[in-house]
């Protein structure tokens, strides 16, 4: 029941967000703040956690590879796809359900039990469009963008790392790459990580609006979104896995 | 620094970053113009999306799409990288490389005039020695299933001329000559004796001949000189017959289709019981051979003369 | 003129309160007294709608404010100001945004006129000083005057206070009860008071409601108030012995 509970009046959220993005004039300033929240402030963390993942990623499979019928081209075509297809968006979807989610969640949290979400409402603003709109709009704009950022790490990384251990000569890893590379890699991908922006931001959103009972029902928001982000952006990868392949 | 700014730029970075990495992998130079041709083929077999295309070994483009053309045919567009425009008139041959790999292969011609990009070449779809074989047996399949068809028409023809009647007709024609053999073994049992008489006589007669030739090697050389004549026209009576086989074989094809009167002998039981009565004949023939011998035998004397 | 008939209110299956209804007139102070969590700020949210009751009315100049459309509320809302219990400053930005803050969504003011109103404000509730800190540099008392810098910066014709006094060192309480006094005075403000220092209440109220065994109890003036007979009141009354001991000086202004 519970459950129902959640979902209609997450669902209730959604559509006064949807309802109140047109008022860019009271969120305009706040979409530009989450943007450089979500998306620049996260460019470490995701470039970090995508050069590691390529690096691993390529001394992991040329080490199960070791066989003289398969060419080293091999390691390169694996890694660059795995990286596009799955682990740039979903690698960096994890690290970011942690730091966007948990960020939005505490912010709205705190705002709702000190009652700064009352003061805005009380002085006339439409409060779902003055915080709940910049930030799933800001995970919608930022998420490809972090994307790019961890599949070109994550790429690199892979071809950085087969070049220096000697396993993998960067020419064969490109070579492998390029053959196996299609567009349509990329879109989904990308669609993947539009789907993640705004799964994590929106829920962690749902979470941090509707927080109740001080600092420690703050905290239990927080891990609740994060928690929830995780297991929709996991759910969401397998729905789109089966729908768009 | 403006958040704004910091915005804007992040995200023109981010979006040039993109265009730039999925130029690099998709290999279109990446920043010169994209030098592309295209090709048609009938069939395009293991060749898909990125696979490689050569010059003398050498990869210098990727396929960039297959699609099919109006008229049924496939149409390939390949992105050169090699920073050079081809010839006039090369040629594109899809073929295996690495066993199982397909892959562009661009023959250049000699011709001075450089494609610019966009124009078509020749496409030929080129699946080597195994194709060629294969192709071979393609081709010969309907001729040899033909003959196959008509050889066991043949034979069924047979079959039935054989269920037909005849088939009884040889058997009593096989019983009749075997019981003719059987007379002849045991005539020859019977007078082992006076055959070995008769070889007797003629190993008399052979030394006697020894006597006379030892005496006459002129006349025999003769006699050999005249045979040797002889072969010599036997050589050409053995070319005729060579001749006649040949004419022979062409009536008995003939025959064989049913031609001619001698097709229609074959298929006449008359000629069974005709044989059937020679057999009949040679049965009483050998009765009296063992009913009086010597009228027969003195015929045989005849030999004694040489 | 707030009217307010027979509203009800419950949390789930517990009942915060039902059948309270009261008026209060143009330019007076209610205050509104009751035991803690007896549902004092509760009602007050309902007066802007912050909070929607599961049965009543509240009226505001004759309309039922529960049912206005949205927008329609959002601006009846911009004729309130509420000063919450926190202060609910926006930590994210300074003292001088906080305040100006909704003059820079609401009114079409320049950047030298919001200045000049902000600092009208500030000068209101003697923080002209505090220019650019940060919410979190400032002490609970500098806090609470923030946000009443804020709750009138766009000249509201309601105040609601919500525990403006609690956690305040007597001084500075008595600083803020002058502010509540000066603003209803001076600016003709309708002003909501909840409190449960019967100190503040006995000197800035006009009318008191007292809110206790699930109903209001007890509604009228507070000279009635003092002599009303009234166990449970009265008990909750004298529990300030001062206040009792001194009623008259207690209820005059400096």
């Amino acid at each position: 029941m519970q459950v129902f509970n959640d979902f209609g009046r997450y669902c209730r959220l959604l559509y006064q967000a949807i309802r109140s993005s047109t008022e860019l004039k009271s969120y305009y300033k706040n979409f530009v703040s989450e943007m450089i929240k979500t998306g620049y402030d996260s460019l470490p963390i995701v470039i970090l956690a995508g050069v590691f993942t390529g690096a691993v990623l390529t001394i992991q499979t040329s080490y199960q590879l070791v066989s003289p019928f398969i060419p080293n081209s091999t390691v390169g075509a694996i890694v660059t796809q795995s990286i596009i297809i799955e682990l740039a968006a979903v690698i960096s979807g994890l690290v970011l359900a942690g730091r966007v989610g948990a960020r939005i969640a505490t912010e709205l949290g705190t705002m709702r039990v000190s009652e700064q979400i009352d003061a805005i409402e009380s002085m006339g603003f439409n409060s779902v469009s003055f915080l709940v709109v910049p930030r799933v709009l800001a995970g919608f704009v930022m998420f490809p963008i972090l994307y790019i950022a961890a599949a070109t790490m994550g790429v690199s990384g892979g071809l950085l790392a087969g070049m220096i251990t000697g396993q993998v000569p960067a020419a064969d890893f490109m070579q492998g790459a390029r053959t196996f590379f299609l567009p349509w890699d990329v879109i989904f991908g990308m669609t993947k990580s539009v789907v993640f922006g705004f799964v994590i931001t929106s829920i962690s959103c749902y979470k941090g609006y509707y927080a109740s009972g001080g600092a420690e029902g703050v905290g239990k928001a927080t891990t609740n979104a994060t928690v929830l982000s995780c297991i929709f952006v996991l759910l969401s990868d397998l729905l789109l896995a089966i729908i768009l392949l | 620094m403006n958040n704004e700014i910091k915005v804007v730029i992040t995200i023109f970075i981010a979006i040039v970053v993109g265009i730039i990495g999925y130029r690099f992998m998709s290999e279109i130079p990446l920043f010169s113009q994209t030098y592309e041709l295209h090709a048609t083929f009938d069939r395009v077999d293991g060749l898909v999306t990125g696979s490689a295309v050569l010059m003398q070994g050498v990869k210098v483009g990727t396929v960039r799409r297959i699609s099919f053309t109006d008229n049924d045919s496939l149409r390939v567009d390949m992105s050169f990288s090699f920073g050079r425009k081809l010839n006039e008139g090369s040629v594109a041959y899809i073929r295996t490389v690495q066993l199982v790999d397909k892959a562009i292969e661009i023959e250049r011609s000699s011709s001075s005039a450089m494609l610019e990009s966009g124009s078509g070449i020749k496409g030929v779809y080129d699946d080597g020695l195994l194709g060629a074989l294969s192709e071979l047996s393609e081709r010969a399949a309907p001729s040899v299933e033909q003959s196959v068809e008509s050889l066991s028409s043949v034979l069924s023809q047979v079959d039935s001329m054989l269920l037909e009647g005849g088939r009884d007709d040889i058997a009593a024609t096989l019983s009749s000559l075997n019981q003719s053999v059987e007379a002849i073994r045991q005539v020859l049992a019977a007078r082992a004796g006076e055959i070995d008489e008769s070889i007797l006589l003629i190993r008399n007669t052979l030394q006697n001949m020894e006597g006379i030739t030892s005496g006459q090697e002129e006349k025999i050389e003769q006699i050999l000189a005249n045979l040797e004549t002889s072969s010599n026209e036997l050589n050409v009576v053995v070319k005729d017959a060579g001749e006649l086989t040949r004419e022979l074989s062409e009536i008995m094809k003939k025959v064989n289709e049913g031609e001619g009167s001698l097709g229609r002998l074959v298929n006449d039981p008359s000629l069974y019981n005709n044989l059937d009565s020679l057999s009949y004949n040679l049965n009483e023939l050998i009765k009296n051979f063992n009913d009086n011998p010597r009228h027969f035998l003195k015929h045989m004397r005849l030999i004694d003369i040489f | 003129m707030i009217e307010v008939k027979n509203l009800k209110k419950s949390f789930g299956k517990n009942l915060v309160w039902e059948n309270v209804s009261l008026t209060i007139p143009d330019g007076e102070t209610l205050a509104i007294i009751g035991k803690s969590g007896c549902g004092k700020s509760v009602l007050m949210k309902h007066f802007n709608a912050l909070l929607l009751p599961d049965e009543g009315e509240v009226h505001v100049d004759g309309k039922n404010i529960f049912d206005l459309s949205y927008v329609d509320l959002r601006i009846l809302r911009q004729r309130f100001g509420f000063l919450f219990q926190g202060a609910a400053l926006f930590d994210s930005i300074s003292a001088y945004e906080n305040v100006a803050f909704p003059l820079r969504y609401f009114t079409e003011l320049k950047e030298k006129d919001i200045h000049k109103r902000v600092m009208d404000c500030l000068d209101m509730v003697n923080l002209s000083g505090i220019g650019n800190k940060g919410t979190s540099e400032l002490s609970g008392g500098m806090r609470k005057r923030v946000g009443l810098a804020r709750a009138i910066v766009l000249e509201p014709d309601y105040l609601m206070y919500d525990e403006p006094t609690s956690g305040l060192d007597p001084e500075t309480s008595d600083e803020i009860n002058d502010l509540i006094i000066h603003m209803s005075e001076n600016l003709n403000i309708t002003s909501i008071v909840v409190s449960h220092d019967m100190h503040s209440v006995l000197r800035i109220a006009d009318y008191a409601a007292f809110l206790d065994e699930q109903k209001l109890s007890w509604f009228g003036t507070i000279d009635e108030m003092l002599v009303a007979d009234h166990a449970r009141l009265k008990s909750f009354t004298t529990a300030s012995e001062y206040a009792i001991s001194n009623p008259q000086r207690m209820n005059v202004p400096d």
